[in-house]
């Protein structure tokens, strides 16, 4: 029988499709109350995974349970969890109220919830109008009431922002967050990391069918330690006076005489550098960066081919990424927006004192309650969103 | 269950295609029964015989063979439909199996099949009474209730082979095509080849043979007065048979078996494919 318990657990799945090997042997639990990314690039094998998980791929090897129980064991699965992927659909003739009113008939619900998950996601008004006539965006929070329908303890969806505006982003943000907070469950995949960071408590990265890593945001955080670039007056000095602090993870940097130094910080440096009599010219303290980290899990698949005067990421050592690739580069696809911003006027990242190109360290706003988004967050809204795995 | 079925009516009612279809196979049962009836009817030959012939029996079972493709299209949209449209994703999450979504969708598929068989049946009526008059009573409620059946197993048959193929316009390409030129041609064939005694067993004409060799024998057993004991009469009927074909067909109801299944074993091995199927 079903433990109740909301938690999703993936034990060594494999999906081999001809001689493609989708995934492989991929392991990991979310669990109830919180929200869990699983990220990972374009064609990583995250969406097979998903319909695994939701028995509608069968795997070649290995097992996916909810509440302890295979997705065909949950008797009446629509009121356990739901799920918005990318290949679910409506018939384009059927109104959106009909289109609900056929799974609240199939999961033993009265009709009125149709009503209430419409009301929910915002599509009241276009209740009585064609799915086939819906944008994007509506399609998508049509799929997301059809999720609710259920009330359902377990919350899974692939890519749920593509095609949705940036208030519906925000929205999405928030009702993710309220719904992990009520003690449930949401698994939620995208190929990028900023677009869910600050939903997150938990991720999966996963790159080539393979788990990459598996646990809190805090601990991708730690697994990379910050480093300190510093130019001083006189870098050989200033190297010995660190190497006799015990400080040797030292390494050049291509920018003249600046130093990379991993495992100190400024105030540690610039006492040494006091001591070793030598002046600083410029000190900067830099702290890990998810978005390099996901770029060096996931690096390598269907990687473009570098643009001209461009590295490829996975080439660089990933503690100087920020300095040799400006940030106009990431933007690739993503014409308008970028990353939230919150006032750099001209699309960049945010920087929270930074003074050369930072990437997003913090979360940019606590995410809103829902409904209540402040109209100015500016998330972008094409582009960027856009692909599936 | 219950669930499931009710689910499955909301998917047919709340898009138009159940009466798109359904409209032009109750015209043409209506029709083909009219023409009968009228031309069984026309003054002189009447007066010659001294009575009407009944040969809306024939006419409204040669053209049933028709209205009954309609419902062969309904079945197979049944679930290569919800491919299409990636309903089949929500359906599959919200059923407590996908072999229980698939029996309620051929359970559900069937009883449509029994009310375009039921409406095809009253047009056939209507028909058959605007152009002279509903024949022998008990004769033509019994073609009735035959052509209902299998319309049903038309129906069935369409939602096994649609499971089957998967993709809609391939599957009701498929169909089509078998249905109006396939057998059409590769009957009359076989007939030539020796091979008379395996062509009732092929599916259509199986399904065919169900209504017309009922047809035929209710027509030769309806005839009005002067006809009826003439001793031309069972030659008559030697040659008419000859014409359709009907010559190596066994009995109607034998034919009705075979047909079922046909229907059965279809609707079986398509349930079977689509339980196992990844919906990618």
């Amino acid at each position: 029988m079903q433990d109740g318990s909301g938690r999703i657990v993936v034990n060594n799945l494999s999906k081999t499709f001809g001689r493609v090997n989708a995934v492989q042997n991929l392991s990991f639990q979310v669990e109830p109350g919180s929200v869990t990314g699983f990220l990972g690039p374009n064609g990583a094998g995250k969406t097979t995974t998903l319909r695994m998980l939701l028995g509608l791929v069968t795997p070649t090897a290995g097992h996916a349970t909810i509440n302890g129980q295979p997705f065909n064991h949950l008797g009446n699965p629509g009121r356990v969890v739901g799920a918005v992927l990318e290949a679910q659909g409506f018939h384009p003739k059927r109104s959106a109220r009909d289109h609900l009113r056929v799974y609240t008939a199939a999961m033993g619900l009265p009709d009125q919830r149709a009503d209430e998950v419409l009301h929910l996601v915002g599509l009241r008004e276009a209740s009585h109008r064609s799915a086939g006539a819906f944008s994007l965006g509506m399609k998508q929070r049509l799929a997301l009431a059809t999720a609710l329908l259920g009330d359902p303890q377990v919350l899974v969806l692939d890519e749920p922002a593509n095609g949705l505006d940036p208030e519906g982003i925000a929205w999405l943000r928030g009702f993710l967050r309220s719904f992990a907070g009520s003690g449930r469950t949401v698994l939620v995949s995208s190929h990028l990391l900023a677009e869910i960071e600050q939903t997150i408590d938990q991720v999966v990265i996963i790159s080539r069918g393979q788990t990459m890593f598996y646990g809190k945001l805090d601990d991708l955080r730690g697994t990379q330690q910050g480093q300190v670039l510093v130019e001083a007056g006189n870098p050989e000095a200033l190297t010995n006076a660190l190497r006799g602090a015990g400080l040797t993870n030292i390494s050049p940097t291509q920018h003249g005489n600046r130093l990379a130094v991993t495992g100190a910080t400024a105030r540690q440096i610039g006492d040494l550098a006091f001591q070793a009599g030598t002046p600083i010219y410029w000190l900067q303290e830099e702290r890990a960066d998810l978005e390099q980290m996901f770029f060096r899990l996931t690096s390598g698949q269907y990687s473009g081919a570098p643009l001209p005067g461009q590295q490829p990421p996975q080439q660089l050592p990933p503690q100087q990424m920020p300095q040799q690739m400006p940030p106009q580069q990431y933007q690739q696809g993503t014409p308008s927006g970028g990353f939230p911003q919150q006032g750099t006027p001209s699309g960049g990242f945010p920087q929270q004192g930074t003074p050369s190109g930072g990437f997003p360290q913090q979360g940019y706003q606590q995410p809103p309650p829902p409904q209540q988004q402040p109209p100015q967050q500016g998330w972008p809204q094409q582009g960027g969103w856009g692909g599936n795995a | 269950m219950g669930r499931l079925i009710a689910a499955e009516y909301r998917k047919i009612f709340t898009t138009k295609l159940w009466w798109a279809l359904l409209i032009p196979a109750a015209i043409i049962a209506l029709v083909f029964a009219w023409g009968g009836s009228a031309l069984g009817a026309l003054q002189d030959e009447a007066e010659t015989l001294g009575g009407s012939l009944p040969l809306a029996f024939v006419t409204f079972a040669y053209g049933y063979n028709f209205a009954t493709i309609f419902g062969l299209i309904f079945g197979a949209t049944s679930l290569t439909g919800e491919l299409r449209h990636k309903t089949i994703t929500t359906s599959y999450l919200t059923g407590s199996s996908r072999g229980a979504v698939l029996a309620a969708k051929l359970f559900t598929y069937t009883t449509i099949g029994a009310l375009y068989g039921i409406i095809c049946a009253i047009t056939g009526t209507i028909g058959s009474a605007i152009g002279d008059e509903v024949p022998a009573f008990g004769a033509w409620t019994q073609l009735m209730l035959a052509s209902i059946l299998v319309m049903i197993m038309w129906v069935l048959l369409g939602v096994g082979v649609g499971a089957l193929i998967g993709n809609q316009v391939g599957a009701v390409v498929s169909l089509i095509v078998y249905v109006l030129v396939v057998e059409r041609v590769l009957a009359p064939v076989m007939n030539n080849q020796g091979m008379e005694n395996v062509v009732p067993y092929l599916p259509y004409q199986s399904a065919a043979n169900t209504t017309m060799e009922l047809a035929v024998r209710l027509l030769f057993g309806n005839l009005p007065g002067d006809l009826a004991g003439d001793s031309d009469t069972p030659q008559v009927e030697r040659g008419i048979r000859t014409v359709l074909l009907l010559n190596h067909v066994p009995d109607w109801w034998t034919n009705g078996v075979i047909f079922a299944v046909w229907a059965l074993v279809l609707g079986i091995i398509g349930w079977l494919v689509a339980r196992r199927r990844d919906i990618t």
